[in-house]
């Protein structure tokens, strides 16, 4: 029998017990959760929001938040900051982060929703 | 506690007698443990991290295709903040590298965040949201299950977008050059990714719910003596704008700044006063730093004329140069120092107030040489400077009791601006900070890789850290957990050990001896060879490569027998940007990339005998 066994039997039940005690274990990633661009003006509450954790939670009506059956909340996901270079007027480049432009930010939030709905 | 050390606990848990003493142990709800952070590529084949085209090896990157470069970076991000925090959960990001839309006024780098906030979880504190790796890490489970905590997308197609002018770096040694260093950008990133990141919308200061976050949790307002914690949205909106005045209040961070940031914070005052004129400068990337070279002189509008000329006398003037598209701010300054001024000021093009630094790529700063100190201002102080009398005087210069970086009562500014950049605005350090820190808003050309700020920033927000967890663990010299750098420990927050005190230090150049009340004064040899001097109290140069210290000065301790001892990098040709608090002087070229625990601070006999080594090693040389 190897040395290591006997720890295993001892403590992986109990790290599995731990893990499932009472915590949600969502099945997958919000699907449909619209991310917050922060420069933008405040976006309209989604119109079908789904959970953010696909299991038993239900949507706050007009935010991207979910409560789950354990009393806690989940706040859907946000495009944070963007590292970036930014044109200068005498044609380099300043290495900053900052807001995304419009374009920027769609594309960023397009391929964050395509991804998700992916999974 | 890092892993090798713990596949040693684990091979010493052999007998049964020993699984009986663990077994009740494995009971208690979290175990201590280095994160594991793991990078799950959601790229598509043949693009991003699986671009097949064949690489070289570079600076430690032994990849030899490109995509197997940009993971090596990414798992070495993931490597350095998983060894620094404690998770039992592991924290996975989901990545992308794949070549990005091009836009006409900015190319993206990259970005992070966590894919969630938890509120009212395990172990979390109430009414606050919590990032989901910290949540996961404060759980002791994986509360999200198989989703990832964190997602990351970066530009593959960097080269393209900037018409070849920029191109990623893949080394992980940060020698960059003039390219973008990889590496410090994902560890910038995965920082927001597992908690340095506020989800207020700083430009209306609307909380989700009403709820703030940890990270908000820590933010203060030194004009209105105010925590966020306590403002209305309203009051967090204007906040968010008074820049130089939010800082940031938990304990951790206030106990590292000392070892980290610079003294000499920049100023600029006029006289008679200018009404409206903040005097928010940030040092520039080339020439002296303001309190290693002050100046007053009267105020000159400087002309740039086409291609990139300077017509006229700056005899004994500190210039103020508009953005131009002409000539690249260095030229500018070059010229004007030619023409006898003593200082230039440049409007930062970005138009925030604070300004970002005046930047400049490594491989020309050096041009001229620029030997007259630089400052940028932003574009509202620029239009009260222009519109100034003709016999304005102003006074460049410093605070000297001051960080750069930080207020008088020694908390570290964050990023407040005018006007908002989207999430930018609150989740940063302020771009003053000197030497230049991980978690700033812009990307310095020498690339910062240390840690310790962020990390004490973690540690404010609810991340328990390998340093910090009262067990001297590899690359420490000592961890006295929850009592790092408080007052009179003799550990530092970074888990250095703490110097007496950091007293008031021989000016570089000629380093001396200092003299403690109750014991003989710490003995240090000759300085570095720094060209200007400026104060100095713990050199911790170490294994900086750029290091301007060629070895540190003494200092006085109030409380015995504490030298102070700094063994610091290579010497450089003028005062530095070595990291850590003792660097003065000014800029040079170098690579900043001291990490926690370098150089070698020593205390009490500690410190006599590595002087007396010191002094030895010196007359052998000599």
């Amino acid at each position: 029998m190897p040395r290591w066994l006997p720890l295993l039997l001892t403590i992986g039940p109990l790290g599995f017990m731990t893990a499932s005690c009472g915590m949600d274990h969502p099945a997958s990633a919000a699907a449909t959760v619209p991310d917050v661009a922060t420069a933008a003006p405040p976006a309209p509450p989604p119109a079908a929001a789904q959970p953010v954790s696909g299991a038993p939670g239900k949507v706050v009506p007009g935010s991207d938040v979910t409560m789950m059956p354990d009393g806690s909340a989940v706040l859907g996901p946000r495009v944070g900051d963007v590292a970036m270079l930014r044109r200068m007027p005498d044609g380099t480049f300043k290495r900053v982060c900052g807001a995304a432009e419009p374009d920027m930010r769609d594309m960023i939030q397009a391929k964050m929703r395509a991804r998700r709905g992916a999974k | 506690m890092n892993r090798r050390y713990r596949r040693g606990g684990l091979r010493r848990a052999r007998s049964l007698f020993t699984l009986l003493l663990v077994a009740p142990l494995a009971a208690l709800p979290v175990v201590a443990n280095a994160a594991t952070i793991t990078i799950h590529s959601v790229d598509s084949a043949g693009e991003g991290f699986n671009d097949t085209s064949p690489a070289t090896p570079v600076g430690g990157n032994m990849g030899t295709t490109l995509g197997e470069q940009r993971m090596n970076v990414f798992k070495k991000a993931a490597q350095l903040w998983g060894d620094a925090l404690i998770s039992v959960p592991p924290i996975v990001v989901a990545a992308s590298f794949a070549p990005l839309a091009c836009s006409t006024n900015q190319i993206m780098l990259g970005q992070a965040a966590f894919t969630t906030s938890r509120e009212g979880a395990p172990g979390s504190p109430p009414n606050l949201w919590v990032p989901i790796a910290l949540a996961n890490a404060l759980a002791g489970t994986d509360l999200n299950g198989a989703d990832e905590e964190i997602e990351a997308m970066f530009n593959g197609g960097l080269s393209q977008c900037s018409m070849n002018l920029q191109n990623w770096y893949y080394g992980l040694d940060g020698m960059a050059g003039d390219d973008i260093d990889l590496l410090s950008v994902v560890l910038h990133e995965f920082g927001h990714g597992l908690g340095f990141a506020s989800v207020l919308d700083p430009s209306d200061g609307v909380a989700p719910m009403g709820l703030l976050d940890v990270f908000t949790a820590n933010v203060y307002d030194n004009a209105t003596n105010k925590a966020w914690t306590d403002m209305t949205d309203t009051q967090r909106a204007a906040s968010a704008q008074d820049a130089r005045h939010l800082v940031w209040s938990g304990p951790n961070v206030l106990r590292q700044m000392p070892q980290v940031l610079a003294m000499g914070s920049p100023t600029l005052t006029a006289t008679p006063t200018l009404s409206g004129l903040t005097g928010h400068v940030t040092e520039g990337e080339f020439g002296p730093y303001p309190m290693a070279n002050p100046v007053s002189a009267i105020l000159k509008v400087g002309k740039v004329v086409s291609p990139c000329n300077m017509s006229g006398s700056l005899t004994n003037a500190i210039v103020l140069f508009a953005a131009t598209n002409l000539c690249p701010p260095v030229q500018i300054a070059a010229m004007a120092q030619q023409s006898g001024a003593v200082g230039a000021l440049f409007e930062d093009p970005v138009g925030t107030d604070p300004p970002f630094a005046v930047s400049v790529l490594p491989s020309v700063q050096n041009y001229g040489p620029v030997k007259i100190p630089v400052a940028s201002v932003s574009s509202h102080d620029l239009t009260v400077l222009s519109a100034a009398g003709s016999s304005t005087m102003l006074t460049l210069g410093g605070t000297g009791d001051q960080r750069v970086g930080a207020d008088t009562m020694g908390r570290t500014d964050l990023f407040a601006s005018a006007p908002v950049l989207g999430a930018s605005t609150l989740s940063h350090w302020d771009p003053l900070a000197r030497p230049d820190l991980l978690m700033e808003p812009q990307i310095a050309s020498k690339a910062p890789h240390d840690q310790r700020m962020e990390l004490a920033a973690f540690r404010d927000i609810g991340w328990k850290t390998v340093c910090g967890n009262g067990t001297m663990d590899s690359g420490e010299q000592c961890d006295l957990g929850d009592q790092n750098g408080a007052a009179g420990a003799s550990c530092n927050a970074d888990c250095t050990k703490a110097v007496a005190t950091a007293g008031s230090g021989g000016s570089v150049g000629t380093g001396s001896g200092g003299s403690g009340t109750d014991g003989s004064g710490g003995q240090v040899g000759t300085g570095g060879a720094s060209s200007s001097g400026g104060m100095t109290a713990a050199a911790t140069g170490g294994a900086s490569t750029g290091g301007s210290l060629g070895s540190a000065t003494g200092g006085t301790s109030p409380t015995g027998s504490g030298g102070v001892v700094g063994s610091g990098g290579v010497a450089a040709s003028s005062g530095g940007s070595g990291a850590g608090p003792g660097e003065t002087g000014g800029n040079s070229s170098g690579c900043s990339c001291q990490t926690a625990g370098g150089g070698a601070p020593a205390q009490g006999l500690s410190v006599l005998l590595v002087a007396g080594l010191l002094t030895l090693r010196r007359r052998r040389l000599r």
